[in-house]
């Protein structure tokens, strides 16, 4: 009887799916994100090869959800550079309710170290466009 | 604790998976990230007709033409179009030409005609073949247009 306990001790620490496994991934795992300090993280839930359709009447299109993670406090703005066509100017670009800065002078400040949300960009121009693609830089700083 | 501990191993896991992408970045002192996205601006068509359709058209026959009246295609964007006529012709006759203004349409849904200005408007007149002088009855004829992006 003892012996079979001994057993199934060893068994379960061996285990892939054993609780001690878990423990040790995820203490790497903290280790490993607190061993690379002041990191910003982004991650994002939309195929961004994909072609995003403008709505007409509002001039702006919802892109997908967007998560920014740091594990320090930070601040930062976006710069939006229109390629292929001319005429086309982006406005705005908002993560939920919150337009990002796009003057470098005074960024957008995120004391919670996080944002999160669905990012929507606006647009302005006369004449609809044919296809284009706009390249966004985000710029990140500590705070 | 256990339970805590799988479900938070899960949610990041989880995390992973579902996100299309991810990147994690240093601050040294700033840190910067570059997305190209690919925009369109939804293409829409606007057609007008000042006639009744319901109408008979009477065909000339000399020119074997028959004039039905003001149409416009109207687009925010560059557009093509090409017609298709319906199986409702009598036996022999043919649809051989339609032309909106000095316009003439294509029916090839391979050579589409282009309308590079957005806009295409004038008169519509259909031209048909000789066979239709002998057709003693009325008869509908079906348009089908059909429209591309440019």
């Amino acid at each position: 009887m003892k012996k079979l306990k001994i057993l199934l001790k060893i068994h379960n620490h061996v285990s892939i799916f054993g609780f001690g496994r878990i423990l040790v991934f995820l203490f790497a795992l903290i280790f490993s994100s607190l061993a690379l300090s002041q990191t910003i993280n982004i991650e994002w839930y939309y195929d961004e090869g994909t072609t995003f359709i403008i709505d007409e009447i509002y001039q702006r299109v919802s892109i997908g959800t967007i998560y920014i993670y740091s594990n320090v406090k930070f601040k930062f703005y976006v710069i939006p550079k229109v390629l292929d066509v001319q005429g086309v100017t982006v406005t705005g670009v908002r993560i939920k309710n919150q337009f990002i800065s796009m003057n470098p002078s005074s960024p957008t400040i995120v004391t919670n170290k996080w944002i999160y949300g669905t990012m929507v960009i606006y647009f302005s121009y006369i004449e609809p466009p044919e296809d284009f693609k706009v390249e966004f830089t985000f710029v990140f700083l500590p705070l | 604790m256990r339970k805590v501990f799988v479900i938070l191993v899960t949610l990041i896991l989880a995390s992973f998976i579902f996100a299309a992408g991810s990147v994690s970045l240093k601050f040294n002192p700033n840190a910067s990230w570059s997305q190209t996205l690919t925009f369109s601006v939804r293409q829409w068509i606007k057609v007008t007709w000042d006639y009744d359709e319901t109408q008979a058209f009477a065909i000339d026959d000399t020119s074997y033409t028959a004039t039905i009246g003001n149409i416009e295609f109207r687009s925010n964007k560059r557009f093509k179009l090409y017609y298709g006529i319906g199986s409702t012709l009598p036996s022999g006759v043919n649809v051989v030409s339609v032309k909106v203004g000095s316009v003439v349409l294509s029916n090839s849904s391979t050579t589409p005609t282009e309308v590079s200005t957005k806009l295409l408007s004038g008169v519509l007149e259909i031209g048909f073949n000789s066979e239709v002088l002998n057709v003693e009855n009325d008869f509908p004829v079906k348009f089908d247009f059909t429209f591309l992006p440019f």
